[in-house]
């Protein structure tokens, strides 16, 4: 079973990421059980939030919050603290929208000796780039974030992804767009591991 | 094949309606139940539930929700409705209407703790705590089995052995807001699981259908074409009636494993890791899904210990549970609800049903995870230890206070109380 915390903040789609990285793990083949759900708060737009998603090839009995995850994806880099760093198992990986790279990220924070491996990818640019953006004109990060875990060691391909995005928003232009956003954030990601 | 989709449980209760053939709905919204209302009204707005010309109706409360489909049930129809907490606690009237008129009204709990104080989160405390209006009342564990318990409860419920009206109670966000793999039957095949409702409520003759005359005596009412039962004998037909719902339970679990491939024990429990069991955890709900990671952790350590995920709750099956638990020399107890004054609900529930056993087993209750509070494999663990290390401990037997696991008082500054 693999176990992901996705943080946000309200309003971002965090909640929905998670959903649409359910339905990409069915869509795989490889992970025929996933659930997927919210940190069950009365969550407050520009508040930080967390999501929750478990995936796995056998059935998932427990419905407890992700204490630590193996892999911790950060929608906005305003929400990363230290205290994020601590919800990633050992050997896990932090999956982080910025315009830094994993090297500098490393350097910025603190993770101490832990083993974990950092990916990062400059969503909100790849937005503004291509105009990719919510009614209120802020930047929409939690579809291409998927191309990202798509380079990840998870095995959901980008065509999955793809896939999982357009079931979620129907065929249209705009869904055009996030699965051409999910793209690009699969091949700009930087990863950098840690042996 | 039919392709599983990823949804919530509200929405697996509400894709239940559609391929039942519901033909009203009546709900008031409320946390957490509430998308159950919004995608059924979405699936009549989208005219995909024509079929059954199936009507929403809009009321402005849950006592109004539950009258109406206390009334289109009467005439027959096909009726399904949904609350949580206070919204289900000012419907209580009229639950008793709906069992004691006998009408087969289908029902969904997205179980939430009761105010005050004011919680959105779930515990099973509502869903106890209409515990002898009459209804059937079932628990799940997954999204699959709100699905699949809400089509079998129409079967059940409108069997002429039962007439019952039955609750699926299933935990507020936890399964309500979460969104898991569920498998959507075709219509053929639900209807060679579901036969058409053949209604059973003759509304020509009031004399002799409970509910529908203006008061019904104490005693029998003599008449020249025949006598008419007193309140009394429709109570006791109503208790006939429960007792036979285990033969109809069995047969319908049996006949849905048949057709869709998925059971869920016998219909009335689960028994996970159970044959060679000594200790047994008993629990519903979300507490016994979470139980059944405990059971693999602690099986590593070495304990011979299963679970008995109850899903029938009423009637109470006491012949089943004797038998379940009658290898077992210690029944752990997690309770996400508790009788005031008195323990956890189904904890004093079993041991009333297993006093008269041969061998009855030591039974430790535990308090867990009161409105929504995270329930961990840690604290279930902690649970069982406590209650295997002091199973043979005469004065904890004799104990009468109730323990609760996960308290957080310490850090209140409160000093820890009842122990």
């Amino acid at each position: 079973m693999i176990e992901i915390i996705i943080y946000g903040r309200g309003g971002m789609g965090a909640v929905t990421a998670g959903k649409i990285l359910a339905e990409a793990a069915i869509l795989s083949e490889n992970y025929p059980e996933v659930s997927a759900f919210p940190s069950f708060g009365t969550e407050r737009r520009g508040a930080p939030v967390m999501a929750f998603c478990r995936i796995s090839d056998e059935p998932i009995w427990t419905r407890a919050q992700i204490k630590q995850a193996d892999y911790v994806i950060v929608l906005d880099e305003t929400v990363f603290e230290d205290h994020v760093i601590d919800r990633i198992k050992t050997g896990g990986a932090l999956i982080l929208n910025t315009w830094q790279c994993p090297e500098d990220v490393r350097k910025k924070y603190n993770f101490g000796n832990r083993k974990i491996t950092i990916v990062t990818a400059d969503l909100t640019q790849i937005a503004f780039d291509l105009k990719l953006l919510n009614r209120e004109n802020q930047p929409i990060v939690n579809t291409s974030v998927l191309g990202v875990i798509a380079k990840s060691s998870i095995k959901i391909s980008l065509e999955d992804a793809k896939n999982a995005i357009e079931n979620k928003f129907g065929k249209s232009k705009k869904t055009d767009l996030n699965v051409k956003a999910a793209g690009m954030a699969a091949e700009q990601a930087l990863v950098e591991e840690v042996k | 094949m039919v392709k599983k989709i990823v949804i919530t449980g509200n929405h697996a209760a509400a894709y239940a309606c559609k391929s039942a053939g519901v033909e009203v709905v009546a709900a008031y919204p409320i946390t957490p139940q509430s998308p159950v209302v919004e995608k059924i009204s979405e699936f009549v707005e989208a005219g995909e539930m024509t079929k059954s010309n199936t009507q929403f109706v809009c009321v402005e409360s849950e006592q109004s929700a539950i009258s109406a489909v206390i009334a289109a049930s009467a005439t027959g129809c096909r009726v399904f409705t949904a609350s949580s907490a206070n919204g289900l606690a000012y419907m209580f009237e009229l639950l008793c209407w709906a069992a004691g008129s006998r009408l087969p009204v289908v029902m969904c709990i997205a179980m939430r703790g009761l105010g005050a104080p004011w919680t959105v989160w779930t515990d099973h405390q509502d869903a106890f705590s209409v515990r002898d209006v009459g209804f059937m009342q079932q628990f799940v564990e997954s999204n699959q089995e709100i699905y699949d318990t809400v089509l079998m409860s129409y079967r059940i419920a409108e069997d002429p052995r039962v007439y019952l009206p039955a609750f699926v109670s299933y935990d507020g966000y936890i399964l309500s807001h979460t969104m898991m793999p569920v498998q959507i039957e075709d219509d053929d095949k639900v209807s060679k699981f579901l036969p058409t409702l053949k209604p059973h409520t003759d509304l020509t003759n009031m004399g002799t259908r409970p509910g529908l005359n203006p008061v019904t005596p104490p005693d029998l009412t003599v008449r020249p074409e025949g006598n008419t039962p007193g309140y009394y004998e429709f109570r006791y037909s109503m208790q006939k009636a429960h007792e036979n719902a285990f033969e109809v339970i069995e047969e319908a679990a049996r006949d849905f494993a048949k057709i869709f491939g998925r059971s869920y024990g016998n219909g009335i429990y689960k028994a996970y890791k159970a044959d060679d069991a000594e200790i047994l955890i008993f629990a519903v709900a979300s507490v016994a899904s979470e139980s059944r990671g405990v059971v693999d952790r602690l099986r590593e350590e070495g304990l011979k210990i299963g679970l008995i995920s109850l899903k029938l709750f009423r009637p109470f099956p006491v012949k089943y549970l004797r038998e379940a638990f009658s290898k077992a020399n210690l029944v752990v107890v997690f309770d996400r609800d508790i009788g005031y004054g008195y323990e956890g609900i189904l904890a004093y529930e079993i041991k009333a049903a297993l006093y008269p056993s041969e061998n009855r087993p030591i039974i430790r209750g535990f308090i867990v995870g009161l409105g929504g509070r995270d329930i961990t494999p840690e604290d279930l663990i902690g649970g069982v230890k406590k209650a295997v290390s002091e199973k043979d401990d005469r004065n904890v037997q004799l104990a009468t206070h109730t323990d609760f696991i996960g308290l957080k008082l310490d850090q209140l500054g409160f000093k820890k109380g009842g122990n």
